[in-house]
């Protein structure tokens, strides 16, 4: 998300764009936009229809959330990249922007540990405790 | 089924966090567009 706002210019110059979703409902979700000064939208699935129709629905965990994954759309909706990631794991961003540079293929677009930081992890919970654990279904 | 490259993405729409829709075929439709799956909840 933020690394993605850091980057958004270089991705723009590149000629591609942004957008985040989630299963957050509106105001928690423009918090978030808020909070990391994202330059992109952030959509709202708290029905949990995209996520389900897209088989990336974690049930598991919070009351139903979306698995981190992070797709490449062209025109048509054709699928050009995709990764499906986890909390510990991702595609790394300047690799998806070598990508839409066309400096790189999708399989070799390098990992990166995910690592919480303590202030992203200050801030967690206090929204937590300010909205609750889990997104009301809608 | 979770797209896969070269196939085709399902359409979809969604309001953004401050009540703007948007159709993921527009979104799409200027140029690539990074779609970005996150938890939230935080």
């Amino acid at each position: 998300m933020a690394e993605y706002g850091r980057a958004y210019e270089e991705i723009r110059a590149a000629g591609a764009d942004v957008v985040a979703l989630s299963v957050d409902t509106q105001a928690r979700s423009e918090a978030v936009r808020a909070q990391l000064a994202l330059p992109y939208p952030v959509l709202c699935d708290p029905a949990r229809t995209v996520v389900r129709a897209w088989d990336l629905h974690n049930a598991r965990e919070m009351g139903g959330i979306a698995v981190p994954a992070v797709f490449v759309i062209g025109p048509d909706r054709c699928v050009r990249y995709r990764s499906i990631d986890s909390t510990r794991d991702r595609v790394a961003t300047d690799g998806v922007l070598r990508f839409l540079r066309g400096e790189a293929r999708g399989k070799e677009l390098g990992r990166e540990r995910v690592q919480a930081g303590l202030g992203e992890f200050a801030r967690a919970i206090a929204n937590a405790v300010r909205r609750g654990l889990r997104t009301p279904h809608e | 089924m979770t797209p896969d490259v070269g196939g085709e993405a399902p359409d979809f729409e969604l309001l953004d966090s401050t009540g703007v829709a948007h159709r993921l075929a527009s979104l799409v439709a200027r140029g690539p567009r990074v779609l970005l799956f996150y938890r939230g909840h935080w």
